[in-house]
């Protein structure tokens, strides 16, 4: 019982995260449009969570992202891989506060790392195979959105989370009462 | 704390390649179709969500219409603008159908009409995603038509029931075109100017007027000439460029396809 239950979370989770991603890609006006929620709630998770199924849960994530992109297989999943050990590790040896602030830095490090592997595999794929040339920028443009938008609205989600759930921790009001 | 061993990045890693390899031997075919077919409602609801209401973005920027709007739409009956939505939806899809149609019928091409049923998930390349496949005879390179046969894209990538269509404005589309003046000038439509599209290798001594209408040249194998791209916006020839330039006007609002037609065969 307990099984199906974590694979129907497993299961949700996903849902949610891709329709989250189409959501705002679809429906949000440019430049919000470019908010990478994908990263955004997968970085979240691997923070506050701290678990290895974040990871799990980005390869599969980005494996069905995949299927509504155009990009050639494996370069979003790729780089979401490598973004999320990279970050990882950072977390645990750089970064390792969890202010609102060092989430900031992690998002902006995460979602600069994914878009630079991103674009350094496009451009090794249509070098080699399609013998074309990126017009690289207005891809700087939209990864400049990008990695601010993402970065400002996930700060202000862990600013205002955060705040909020140590307001409601018993110990901190307690704290409160005691030393006013 | 998430530490990974070293036998978790080795797994990862296989994992990785697993599907990799899978995916382009077709085995995880079922998987992908299901995820599809979950996962393509909910992208169509969103686009016709977004098409319909695009022209409300202003509201948020305004008060008074937005409060003049609010009090507008609490006084119509809930039925009445439900029917009335649908019976403008489909107004809006006979029109375009017939227009189509008519298009298709003067040409003689062969086509199959499509649903934009989202876009693409990454923000690199402008894309949007049909409801057809290599099933309905969808291949790579082919032209995607809007309205009375107005080229918005080419066929970029074909799965078994979905394809993606590149459009027009993207950076990486290049289209054979030529400008309907004196000169019949030639050049290659080129997008990835942000929202604008160019045309590009006119030569500089022929004359552009604003207003020029923009057709396919029919110099590239799967696209007929004939197709209307846009009009000549802003024409720019700088004395130190080989060639002139021109920035177009597209024929269509790129951004609110949701009927489109592929042309198989001409």
């Amino acid at each position: 019982m307990k099984l199906l239950w974590r694979i129907l979370a497993l299961f949700f989770t996903i849902l949610l995260i891709i329709s989250a991603h189409i959501f705002v890609v679809n429906f949000l006006p440019y430049p919000f449009s470019h908010i990478n929620t994908t990263i955004f709630l997968l970085l979240l998770l691997l923070t506050i969570g701290a678990e290895k199924k974040s990871i799990w849960l980005g390869l599969i994530v980005s494996y069905f992202l995949e299927l509504f992109s155009g990009i050639p297989f494996g370069i979003g999943m790729s780089a979401t891989i490598i973004t999320l050990l990279a970050i990882n590790w950072f977390q645990l040896n750089i970064l390792t506060n969890r202010s609102a602030y060092m989430m900031f830095l992690s998002l902006l490090l995460g979602i600069t790392l994914y878009r630079t592997v991103f674009i350094i595999f496009l451009t090794v794929y249509n070098y080699f195979l399609r013998q074309q040339t990126l017009s690289y920028k207005e891809i700087i443009i939209d990864a400049g959105w990008e990695i601010s938008l993402s970065s400002v609205v996930l700060f202000l989600i862990y600013f205002v989370g955060s705040e909020f759930f140590k307001r409601l921790n018993p110990g901190y009001a307690k704290s409160i009462r005691i030393y006013g | 704390m998430l530490h990974f061993r070293v036998k978790n990045y080795f797994f990862l890693g296989f994992i990785f390649l697993a599907l990799l390899f899978f995916h382009y031997l077709g085995w995880l075919g079922a998987v992908e179709r299901a995820a599809q077919v979950l996962i393509i409602p909910i992208s169509t609801k969103i686009t016709h969500w977004r098409v319909s209401s695009q022209d409300s973005y202003n509201y948020f920027f305004n008060q008074k219409t937005m409060v003049a709007q609010y009090n507008e739409c609490l006084n119509k009956n809930q039925n009445s603008k439900v029917v009335d939505a649908k019976l403008k939806n489909l107004e809006i899809e006979n029109a375009e159908i017939r227009k189509q149609l008519n298009f298709f019928h003067r040409r003689n091409f062969i086509t199959v009409a499509a649903d934009v049923v989202g876009q693409n998930a990454d923000s690199v390349e402008k894309m949007v995603i049909i409801n057809v496949g290599n099933t309905a005879g969808i291949k790579i390179g082919q032209p995607v038509i809007a309205g009375d046969g107005i080229l918005v894209g080419t066929i970029a990538k074909v799965e078994k029931d979905i394809s993606m269509a590149r459009l027009i404005n993207d950076n990486q589309s290049k289209v054979a075109a030529t400008i309907l003046n004196k000169d019949s000038s030639l050049g290659v439509v080129e997008g990835g100017y942000g929202l604008s599209v160019r045309m590009n290798f006119i030569p500089r001594n022929e004359n552009i007027i604003i207003g020029d209408k923009i057709i396919t040249s029919g110099l590239e194998q799967a696209i007929p000439r004939g197709l209307l791209i846009g009009e000549v916006a802003i024409a720019e020839n700088e004395a130190y460029q080989p060639f002139q330039q021109a920035v177009l006007t597209t024929a269509t609002d790129l951004s609110k396809l949701i009927i489109v037609s592929v042309l198989i065969s001409n």
